[in-house]
């Protein structure tokens, strides 16, 4: 009976003594990601505390929780700084050998070491860390992966973008993963440079899909040429893309697209269609209407609704007199649901 | 007689301590395998981007079924909850199965329905489907409206029917969503593609704060049931579940908040109507299939994403919602009995269907047989009343410390309840749970049993409800 109280007595206090010890970790956490605000300063350069920097890179470079209480500084935006400070800031933490001691970490057996390595050398922004995160997408830990692709995201270096690049075409990441990481400025130029790179023909339709998200003109071009390719994927990814960048001088392809074989093609050519918002697109649109596809006949009367005054007298018309039920039926529907959300607006 | 009836008690006795050895340890080994689990979920958190996978439109979109039945009171709460969560592609359909209070006519009020001639999507079975509304107000929401099913999981199918993303989340009309959960559950699917479902955890949200459909400060109340259920629900999840997680052998996705691959449930032919657990049915039916098909799969449990619930507050509630559990238990294990022990299985066939039969479904007939016995050893004086006593005390002092060990498990990861006394509370009644609570709920579980091998009909019963509403006493305290 004594050893059974004994054993409960022993439990209450380390159920206790868990909450005590975390909560002072936590004290300890916030003091340490505090002090490195501190050390940083909000003033010029000759006001930074360079030892104390030293002093929390070195502890960094030791230290797990050190880690992580800078990366979540850096998650949150607060470091590094980026004016003038930057330099001297990157200069003590390469002085106290955080640098080397990433690298090393990207090499640990841990993958939580790996994993954190790779995030906190893409944020800390140092320079060529491309070259040690690359490998790490291909890494035998699903998180280890997901880190270093988010880690090269946060590198925002067109190496960073051939590196995920590389690693979508060698299957190592899923392709969205890779996708939504390659939608910004950084990324345009190394997304149009393996468009045309044969190596990477496989996931040309990844790349068109990122291209779109991007929004960036240069991708329209490319992506036009790429809705006349023989691969149907390639072309249903090129007409969604050419949706997203919304450019009135790209009407012309897609309209030529709404008579492809592929009643995907002509589905997402529709639905670009109407973020153009042109009527000249209207007798096109309203076409298909009565296509073989009931996807595509109800793309098409969106499109029609978000065109505008034209897109919406044309679906009139075709509810009244258009000689395929399904064609009516479809622009009914289409007029139906746009004044119910007219009304809906106006009540609001 | 009395020689034979001694016989018999010491035979009993031995059989009682080998079979309480053989639970401890595996429940040591669950402790073990969550601790684990939980030590590893919690160090890798910081890797994890759910910032991205909530904004991003390339992550998996949801479908989020929420089976209404007369819940008139609860369902706007629940809908506005999950229509707040932080995701960029999701779906909810509210499911109103022939309710006969006021829970459609809330809903098209407050969200100004239109129907809408939406298509089915699948081919499972479910009472017939009177109409189908969209959301003037929130194009997200979908609300099915059909005839009663009499059982949740006929609500599922319809909703499942409608459903039109890849990945659909199961949860109770009485539930609130964390606004981050969502993200939580995805990134498991998309990082590992194979898997197949995954459970979150389920709180009780009694005594919480709850402000605009979600809990802000999670709090124990004051009612000792409540917090009973509360470190219940803790063991079962931080210990249990997150256990058998570790192993691959998670049997019980629970229905408040499951989320699966939509075409591998329709596949496996949706819900069974006729299960009184059709949560823990669906589960199993679903490890049978995979472990059938020979390829990797996982239905795991994480224990981050959080769904609030409202717990019984009072016995008779409660007995009926935990006769419905051991009654759906039996079934379960009756159904898919060829499957205990074989080694086709695996994990699920060798450890975890033996355990759930050995010591879910007769381990509470021991217990209460061994608290007879041993006061029949009293009367008789086989047995002094200082080892009776030293017996009832390591048997509540072992159960006690599953407890605490839960609790432990919840100080390491998340200490969700922050304040000094709600945490108290729990600590007090883990001791507390074990000395009458724990009886009570083994004699309602035996009790159940035997209506069930009586083949009494089940009932499902309505539940009170108070709402989370801030109004409501029990969720803004």
């Amino acid at each position: 009976m004594l050893c059974t109280f004994g054993l409960l007595a022993g439990l209450v206090v380390l159920v206790l003594g868990k909450r005590v010890l975390r909560s002072g970790a936590e004290r300890r956490s916030r003091r340490r990601r505090e002090s490195w605000l501190r050390a940083i300063g909000a003033g010029p350069v000759p006001e930074m505390r360079m030892g104390e920097l030293r002093r929390l890179a070195r502890e960094a470079a030791r230290s797990a929780s050190a880690q992580e209480d800078l990366l979540s500084l850096l998650a949150a935006g607060s470091l590094p700084p980026r004016d003038g400070r930057r330099q001297p800031f990157e200069r003590a933490l390469w002085r106290a050998g955080l640098r080397r001691a990433l690298r090393s970490a990207s090499r640990s057996r841990r993958a939580v070491a790996r994993g954190r390595a790779a995030l906190l050398l893409a944020r800390l922004g140092f320079v060529g860390c491309e070259a040690t995160i690359g490998p790490l997408t291909a890494d035998r830990d699903p998180d280890v992966r997901a880190a270093a692709t988010q880690a090269l995201s946060c590198c925002g270096s067109e190496e960073a973008a051939l590196a995920l690049l590389r690693s979508l075409r060698d299957g190592h990441v899923e392709p969205d993963r890779a996708v939504e990481r390659l939608t910004a400025e950084w990324a345009v130029r190394p997304l149009l440079h393996a468009l045309r790179d044969s190596s990477f023909a496989p996931v040309r339709p990844w790349i068109a899909e990122a291209l779109g998200l991007t929004e960036d003109p240069r991708g329209e071009q490319p992506l036009v040429r790429l809705l006349g390719s023989g691969d149907e994927e390639e072309r249903i990814r090129a007409a969604r893309a050419l949706g997203r960048l919304a450019r009135v001088s790209s009407s012309a392809a897609l309209m030529a697209a709404l008579s492809d074989e592929s009643p995907p093609v002509r589905a997402q050519a529709a639905r670009a269609l109407g973020t153009l918002r042109q009527p000249r697109s209207v007798p096109a649109l309203v076409a298909l209407l009565d296509d073989l596809s009931w996807w595509v006949r109800g793309r098409a009367a969106e499109a029609l609704v978000a065109v505008g005054p034209a897109g919406i007298e044309a679906l009139r018309r075709c509810a009244e007199s258009h000689p395929d039920g399904f064609a009516r039926e479809r622009a009914a529907e289409a007029l139906a649901l746009d004044a119910s959300a007219e009304r809906e607006g106006a009540a609001a | 007689m009395i020689d034979v009836l001694h016989d018999a008690v010491v035979a009993f006795n031995a059989f009682v301590i080998f079979y309480m050895l053989a639970q401890y340890g595996n429940q040591v080994m669950l402790i073990c395998c969550g601790w684990r689990e939980i030590s590893e979920y919690v160090k890798r958190r910081s890797l994890r981007d759910y910032d991205m996978i909530a904004g991003s439109e390339l992550s998996m979109p949801v479908s989020i079924v929420v089976p209404a039945y007369n819940e008139e009171g609860v369902i706007l709460e629940s809908v506005r909850s999950l229509l707040r969560s932080h995701y960029a592609a999701f779906e909810v359909i509210a499911v109103n199965d022939g309710s006969s209070d006021r829970t459609l006519e809330v809903l098209m009020e407050e969200y100004r329905l239109v129907e809408d001639r939406r298509v089915p999507r699948a081919r499972v079975q479910s009472k017939p489907v009177v109409a189908c509304y969209r959301s003037l107000r929130d194009e997200r929401l979908v609300v099915i409206d059909k005839e009663n099913g009499g059982s949740r999981a006929d609500a599922m199918n319809a909703g499942l029917r409608y459903a039109r993303y890849p990945l659909f989340l199961a949860v109770d009309a009485d539930t609130l969503l964390d606004v981050d959960a969502l993200p939580r559950l995805v990134r498991e699917f998309q990082v590992r593609p194979e898997t197949v479902g995954l459970g979150g955890i389920v709180r009780i949200a009694n005594g919480s704060t709850v402000e605009a459909g979600h809990v802000t400060e999670a709090r124990t109340p004051r009612e000792l049931l409540v917090n009973l259920q509360i470190v219940e629900y803790l063991r079962a999840f931080l210990v249990g579940r997150t256990g058998w997680s570790r192993i691959g052998a998670v049997l019980i996705v629970s229905g408040a908040f499951g989320i699966f691959r939509r075409e591998e449930v329709i596949a496996a032919g949706g819900y069974d109507p006729d299960s009184f657990a059709e949560d823990a049915e669906l589960v199993v039916r679903l490890h049978k299939r995979c472990r059938e098909r020979g390829e990797p799969y996982r239905i795991g449990f994480i224990a981050d994403p959080v769904c609030w619930t409202e717990a019984p507050a009072s016995l008779s509630t409660l007995r009926t919602q935990r006769n419905r559990w051991q009654r759906g238990l039996l079934q379960l294990l009756w159904d898919y009995r060829a499957m205990i022990g074989r080694r086709r299985y695996g994990s699920v066939g060798m450890l975890a269907l033996p355990y759930f039969t050995a010591f879910e479904a007769v381990g509470p007939l021991i217990e209460v047989a061994g608290y007879f016995v041993v006061t029949v050893s009293l009367v008789f004086g086989w047995l002094s009343t200082a080892m009776a006593v030293a017996y009832f005390g390591v048997a509540v002092a072992l159960g006690i410390a599953f407890s605490f060990g839960a609790l432990l498990v919840e100080e390491r990861a998340f200490q969700r309840y922050r304040r000094w006394r709600c945490f108290g509370r729990l600590v007090l009644s883990a001791g507390i749970e074990n000395l009458g609570y724990r009886q009570w709920y083994a004699l309602v579980r035996v009790r159940a049993s035997w209506q069930h091998l009586r083949g009494r009909p089940l009932r499902w019963g309505e539940m009170s409800r108070v709402g989370f509403s801030p109004s409501g006493a029990p969720s803004k305290s």
